[in-house]
Parts: C-alpha cells; sequence; structure tokens
C-alpha cells in the first residue's frame, strides 16, 4: 500500500505494460517515472531513485476484516479473478513475507510456512530487531519493530493470538501489537510495513537475501 | 590501469553491497492500461453483493477511515494499482 504523495506531487499510477524481473512496472502520469512494483522505487525518469513510503497493510480474508473493522468501506468493481480466496495459504511453500530496502535497509524476509508453524518469528537484525506475527484467524501476517524505550523486547508466542515479551511479562495482542496487560499496557509496538509476496518473485529481486528459515 | 579500477568498482557492485541490483530494463509485454482513480466502494452493508467471507482482501486503516480491497478485483493486467484517497492520504493499492 503506497503512498502517492512524492516530494510535493501527488503521483498517479498506470499500469505500464512493461515487466521486468517478471514483474510489473508503474508507470506515473506526472513525471513519466517508471517504478518497480515490487520494491517501490522509481527505476528511470525523472523520478529515479526516489522510493515510495508505504503503509501497513494486512491480507487477510473478508470476513476477519470487516469484523476488525466495522466501519471498514470496500472497493466494489467486478471480480477480475477467482482464485484468491483462503485456500491460497493451503499452498504455503510458494509464499514469503518480506520487507523491501526502502523499509528496513536491506529486504528482510520469512517463509510463511514457518511463520504459520511457529506464530512469531524475530529478527536479530542489526538496528531492526523485527518480530513477524501470524494469526490463524484470517491467515493474516504483520510485521512490528520490537523497540520499546530504546530496548529490544523478546516475545514468545502464546494461545489465541497473544504473545509475552521476556523482559517485563506483559500480554500483547500478536495481531494489532498492543500490549493488553502488564507493565507495558496500552503501548503498541509500532508497524512495519511488509507484503506478503511469491517466494520465487521474491528471490529474483533479492537473490542473496536469507529467507528465514 | 583504467581498466582495473573499472573492475574493482563492477566488484565492489557485486559483492560489497551484499546484492547486486539488476540492470533496469523493462520490456514491453502489453500496451499500457489507464489509470485507474474513481474505483467506487461501498460500505459494509452492501459488501455481499460483491465479495465472500473467505476471499483475500488488502486491508488498510489510515486514522479513522479503513478500506478493503479484495485480491480478486486486484488481479488482472488492466487493475493490479488503484490510485485512491483515503484518511486524508493519497494512496495506491497495489499487490
Amino acid at each position: 500500500m503506497y503512498d502517492r504523495d512524492v516530494k510535493n506531487k501527488t503521483l498517479t499510477f498506470q499500469v505500464s505494460g512493461m515487466l521486468w524481473q517478471r514483474s510489473l512496472v508503474m508507470r506515473d502520469l506526472e513525471t513519466k517515472s517508471l517504478w518497480s512494483h515490487l520494491m517501490g522505487k522509481a527505476m528511470d525518469g525523472q523520478l529515479k531513485g526516489t522510493s515510495l513510503d508505504l503503509f501497513p497493510a494486512a491480507m487477510t480474508t473478508w470476513g476477519e476484516w470487516k469484523q476488525r473493522h466495522p466501519n471498514t468501506t470496500l472497493l466494489a468493481m467486478s471480480r477480475s479473478a477467482m482464485r484468491f480466496d483462503k485456500r491460497v495459504w493451503e499452498n504455503a511453500s510458494r509464499f514469503v513475507y518480506g520487507t523491501t530496502p526502502h523499509v528496513t535497509g536491506k529486504s528482510i524476509s520469512v517463509a510463511l510456512q514457518h511463520l504459520q508453524k511457529k506464530k512469531i518469528v524475530q529478527t536479530p537484525d542489526g538496528k531492526q530487531h523485527l518480530l513477524f506475527t501470524y494469526s490463524d484467524h484470517g491467515k493474516r501476517v504483520q510485521s512490528f519493530s520490537r523497540m520499546i524505550n530504546g530496548k529490544a523486547l523478546n516475545f514468545l508466542a502464546t494461545e489465541n493470538d497473544t504473545m509475552t515479551d521476556q523482559e517485563t511479562g506483559s500480554t500483547w495482542n500478536a495481531v494489532t501489537g498492543r500490549c493488553l496487560t502488564g507493565k507495558l499496557k496500552g503501548t503498541h509496538l509500532k508497524r512495519i510495513p511488509g507484503t506478503i509476496s511469491y517466494l520465487r518473485a521474491w528471490q529474483i529481486f533479492f537473490p542473496n537475501a536469507k529467507v528465514i528459515p | 590501469m583504467r581498466h582495473i579500477i573499472r573492475f574493482f568498482a563492477l566488484l565492489c557492485i557485486q559483492f560489497g553491497t551484499g546484492f547486486a541490483e539488476t540492470k533496469f530494463e523493462p520490456h514491453q509485454v502489453v500496451r499500457p492500461f489507464k489509470a485507474i482513480t474513481d474505483a467506487p466502494h461501498v460500505g459494509t452493508e452492501r459488501a455481499a453483493d460483491f465479495v465472500k467471507d473467505d476471499e483475500l482482501v488488502l486491508g488498510v486503516k489510515i486514522g479513522k477511515a479503513s478500506r478493503a480491497y479484495p485480491i480478486n478485483m486486484l488481479t488482472s493486467p488492466h487493475r493490479e494499482i488503484i490510485n485512491d484517497k483515503l484518511g486524508g492520504k493519497n494512496i495506491a493499492a497495489t499487490w
């Protein structure tokens, strides 16, 4: 989910009809720059080198989303495909959840299958200290920073989409990142924008990046 | 000497940054598609006409506003990107 506001301009994106690394290339109508869809980065044109900011978005089922957000609106177009329902996740080995270099300095990714099994995965990675969480309800993945007040917390998955941090013993909602009980009650972990991607596509863009595990 | 420098520079590009960014060489496969800027949306009361509960959506919440984009409406070369506005922000919904 990209922010279209770049350098005091609001961009309008179209499908350029081009592919690069077997992936969609977007073009903005305002500067005609060409953007990698997966990287969110202008690869050619006036804005070359610029990266789009991201909003955290969740891929989940409509049922789960509307329950969580009763006032939500819904894109109301005709379907252009039929195959994307919750059964897609039965083939979890085809997918990764990852962050792009613009967001985390380098791409960080975790195999969806591993995440489904472990429920939470943490990276010890440098400054970032990321936390990926998986919820069976809606089959959704989200990522957070583990940093609270300048210190990284370490989490253990507990039941029903909750987790506990080892430092304070507080209980957290693993989907929203909100602390439910304990010393840090009311605190929110910062959400980090990431995306579900096909493993094959991810590896073309980040051939040397290690996918966890 | 110039060759040596160039070789060294190439080595740095290849290994120094952890990964080599492949040269941007896009190729045209289909014609460009018109940008989608005025896509309609509905509230939950009319949603059943458009989407089933177990279909996958890309959901986003900005401020107090939230919107779901069914993947089955984004998938196809003539869709892919929805230029939208939500919670006072200009966004591009795409997967």
